[in-house]
């Protein structure tokens, strides 16, 4: 079990690394943003109540496309503080994810004639969230990760305004097997730290469980409205959104949004 | 076409924020909420049922009609504090604002054994080797080293403890032509804080890797879903230069409570540690905290610790030799336990 849990957790990781631009690509952008947002969380590892806060956001990426596909391979970080009007509690949430999505070009669900572009593939994604509460001692420091294997959507539609060529696109995911790693139920200490006093990182990932669609359910948007110069780069304004619900032993429900401003350099 | 797309962007704008109907708080916290989030919480994560033989469904009946009658906040708070005082655990609190609920009588039944004013006025003040090191009072009592570490919520480092092993071994620092004959540990009302200054203490006097402890984590809800033991272990960490072999003695009294509990447990693990006065308060579990629906915080103990003897520490850990202050000499501005400790190093 150990072993096949551990297998997956190198897959993942794989596919989100190694695969990235193994074939000749036509438009190859590197991708910065920055920008703010809102979080939402009800955990109940760590409270009953709802904690929700504003915060910012970065992020860093690269994104590639040719006649037979189209990568995106992006880190983000947030970091959000969380509060309750209830207790007066406060958390603050440091939150960075990643992902690489490919989308088969000839898997089409448009027709070629059509200008907008609908199209299926995959992504692989990691989320790795960090709690501290501020108000709470031994367990203050909450973290929580997930590795997720979904079936994505890239959705494109380009337009004119202004007699300016623009694009607006959605990329959509709904992760279908994922393997998630909470604190024990009645503690901050993630499974594999018990009895382990010399902690690596992988170790930050073990003892978790596989889990699909029945007691997890996330699905993750990323809305684009793009303007690519003459010179080939270009900018844009991304919407980013997740919402995670998860019926663990302390059941957790969290939403996210993000508004950044993003440059594309041709690369 | 149009039409489609329209579809499209309306479905992935109606995705986009609708999470909010999903994370969703009660607004109306009934008194009934509130009692039964606290009973279910301590229920599935409070660590010592089993080892206190607690009937907690019986507290259940006994409590919740009175907790759903209750007319006023200070009522629901006093009955839901009754009812966490069957746990008789010093680490289970509600603060709801205008008061902490409180469960003390594992030290409040006892005798104090302790009063830092005469401590402070005969042996400290008096002293010219008196300083306040950290949050370690230290001094030379009759050519015995002294330490009075009030909390383990002030943190100590093992740059402070060489320091302090430094002072009491090289002559030109202290009143004294030798090094001291001993040391005492007096943590007598210390209520605890961070178990991390209990291990910096107890590893500079550990000469060797010795496992002092097993620590249990819940990690299911029944009241024996523990994790398998995580095996804890005090080994030397400081100056190597400056070992200190010689007798030690550790005060403790009633409210030597929680991280002063361990420490007194990891002590006695020592070859050359001597436990002297009462049996510690107890504190044997770490205490987590939660939040109660009304916005009330809680906490209380979620883990075990059983000694390298197999002892549960919750109950205390007892003196190698018992001893209760005696009053006459305190009146005259005599600690009798310091006292016994000096004889105790010296006799050895």
């Amino acid at each position: 079990m150990i072993k096949r849990r551990i297998i997956f957790v190198i897959v993942c990781l794989l596919a989100t690394v190694i695969s990235y631009g193994q074939e000749q690509e036509k438009d190859k952008f590197l991708i910065t943003s920055v920008g703010g947002g809102y979080s939402s969380l009800l955990d109940e590892g760590i409270s009953p109540l709802f904690y929700s806060g504003a915060g910012g956001s970065a992020a860093i990426g690269l994104s590639s496309q040719n006649e037979k596909n189209r990568q995106q391979f992006l880190v983000k970080f947030n970091f959000n503080v969380l509060t309750t009007e209830r207790s007066g509690g406060e958390i603050y949430a440091y939150n960075t994810s990643g992902h690489y999505q490919y989308f088969f070009n000839n898997l089409s669900l448009l027709s070629d004639s059509q200008k907008a572009k609908l199209i299926f593939g995959l992504e692989a994604n990691f989320n790795i969230a960090i709690r501290n509460h501020q108000f709470f001692t031994n367990n203050a420091l909450h973290i929580d990760n997930r590795l997720a294997l979904a079936p994505a959507f890239y959705f494109e539609w380009p337009f004119k305004l202004f007699n300016q060529d623009f694009s607006l696109s959605s990329t959509m995911s709904l992760p279908l097997l994922n393997y998630a790693v909470r604190p024990l139920f009645a503690s901050t200490r993630l499974p594999s730290s018990i009895g382990n006093t010399e902690n690596n990182y992988a170790d930050y990932f073990k003892g978790g469980d596989i889990i699909s669609w029945g007691s997890y359910f996330k699905i993750k948007n990323q809305l684009r409205l793009q303007y690519l110069f003459k010179t080939g780069n270009g900018i844009s304004v991304d919407y980013h959104w997740f919402y995670e619900s998860y019926n663990a032993l302390n059941p957790i429900k969290a939403g996210q949004h993000s508004l950044m401003i993003s440059t594309l350099f041709q690369l | 076409m149009k039409t489609k797309l329209l579809f499209v962007l309306c479905l992935i704008l109606f995705l986009s924020s609708c999470e909010q109907a999903f994370i969703k708080e009660k607004e109306e916290i009934s008194n009934e909420d509130v009692f039964n989030h606290l009973w279910e919480t301590v229920d599935q994560k409070y660590s010592f049922f089993t080892d206190k033989d607690i009937d907690w469904d019986a507290a259940y009946d006994r409590y919740f009609r009175q907790a759903r009658q209750a007319e006023n906040s200070i009522e629901l708070a006093d009955i839901l504090g009754q009812m966490l005082g069957e746990l008789e655990d010093g680490h289970v609190n509600i603060s709801a604002g205008f008061d902490v609920t409180r469960y003390w009588n594992w030290y409040l039944d006892y005798p104090t054994n302790f009063n830092f004013d005469v401590i402070e006025r005969n042996y400290l003040e008096p002293s010219a080797d008196y300083q306040i090191s950290g949050p370690l009072y230290n001094t030379i009592i009759d050519s015995v080293g002294y330490i009075y570490y009030e909390s383990f919520s002030s943190s100590v480092s093992t740059s402070l403890m060489d320091y302090i092993i430094l002072k009491f071994t090289a002559p030109q620092i202290i009143s004294l032509e030798d090094e001291v004959a001993g040391l005492i540990i007096d943590v007598r009302n210390n209520g605890g804080g961070s178990v991390n200054n209990a291990f910096t203490i107890t590893n500079r006097f550990a000469a060797e890797k010795t496992k002092v402890a097993d620590w249990y984590y819940k990690n299911g809800p029944d009241h024996d879903d523990f994790t398998e033991a995580e095996a804890r272990y005090i080994e030397f960490e400081g100056d190597e230069d400056l070992p200190f072999n010689k007798p030690i003695v550790v005060l403790t009294n009633r409210s030597t409570y929680s991280a002063a509990n361990f420490f007194a447990s990891m002590m006695s693990f020592l070859p050359n540690v001597t436990l002297i006065g009462d049996t510690t308060g107890g504190g044997g579990g770490l205490p987590i905290n939660n939040e109660l629906p009304n916005g009330w915080r809680f906490r209380f103990s979620a883990t075990r610790t059983i000694d390298a003897n197999g002892n549960n520490i919750e109950f205390g850990v007892a003196p190698d030799i018992y001893h209760n202050l005696d009053s006459t000499l305190l009146i005259e501005g005599r600690d009798s336990m310091i006292e016994l400790a000096i004889d105790e190093i010296k006799n050895n």
